[in-house]
């Protein structure tokens, strides 16, 4: 399982990577689903219940594939004009996002055993019981996200 | 199994994730750098959540993938409104609100 998670987690990386370094918009989108597709392997390889399907289904479905089709709606596929807006802070961001990331990977060194039992009935109860409240305002959150989609998109203005 | 490893990386995620939206000038490319964040969030909380066997945890992250997903699609759908208002989604180019 180690092996499949190593090469999950390379996948999600090399899709991150694509969405920063590519200047072709669309390259980005596939980047991102790939990276979505990384994401839920990865959970896969973790034996998260129920999380690789959804995130499959939201990340690669919902939001991958929609910025997709809003990339090649607009006709973005020329490369964005001009410098990119890398100044002093976006270069100090990125080296305190490399040291960050070293000194992660260094602690990732000593890896624990991971403790099973959550299993899918578990997760639910949870969803059902725990986070049911939070859950109903992030699907009526969704559906009012999706309604004010048409209703823009539909506008003439 | 190890953990700290996709916590690692769910934390390089979501560092990607903050330079794109930092470094791209084009709206929808934001966006997808907001949801590389998301998704690196998300593989950490996961990650986190298996460590401490809390299904609770595991439960959250879900509804945080869902709520991240409604705002990547409210907001694909005002870059594409500001689009067809102004003929461009360049953020260098939309200063109306500047003041």
């Amino acid at each position: 399982m180690v092996p499949f998670l190593v090469a999950a987690l390379v996948l999600a990386l090399l899709g991150g990577a694509t969405v920063v370094v590519s200047e072709s918009p669309i390259r980005a989108a596939g980047g991102l689903v790939t990276c979505c597709v990384g994401v839920s392997a990865a959970a896969a390889a973790l034996s998260a219940p129920l999380m690789p399907g959804i995130v499959l289904w939201l990340g690669a479905g919902g939001i991958g594939l929609l910025l997709l089709a809003a990339v090649l709606l607009l006709n973005l596929s020329q490369e964005e004009r001009g410098r990119r807006r890398v100044g002093v802070r976006g270069t100090l961001a990125g080296g305190v996002a490399l040291a960050f990331a070293i000194v992660l990977l260094r602690a990732a060194r000593s890896a624990t055993a991971l403790p099973s039992g959550i299993t899918g009935s578990d997760v639910s109860a949870a969803l059902g019981q725990s986070v049911a409240p939070a859950l109903g305002v992030a699907v009526v959150a969704l559906a009012s996200a999706v309604v004010v989609t048409i209703a823009l998109i539909r506008r003439r203005t | 199994m190890m953990v700290s490893l996709p916590f690692a990386a769910g934390l390089l995620l979501f560092c990607m994730g903050l330079l794109t939206a930092a470094a791209r000038r084009s709206f929808l490319v934001v966006l997808m750098g907001a949801a590389v964040a998301v998704l690196g969030a998300v593989l950490a909380m996961i990650a986190a959540a298996l460590r401490h066997g809390s299904a609770v945890a595991l439960a959250s992250a879900l509804v945080f993938l869902v709520l991240a997903t409604a705002m990547v699609v409210a907001a694909t759908a005002t870059a594409l409104a500001t689009y067809r208002r102004r003929g461009t989604e360049n953020l260098d180019e939309l200063t109306e609100l500047s003041g």
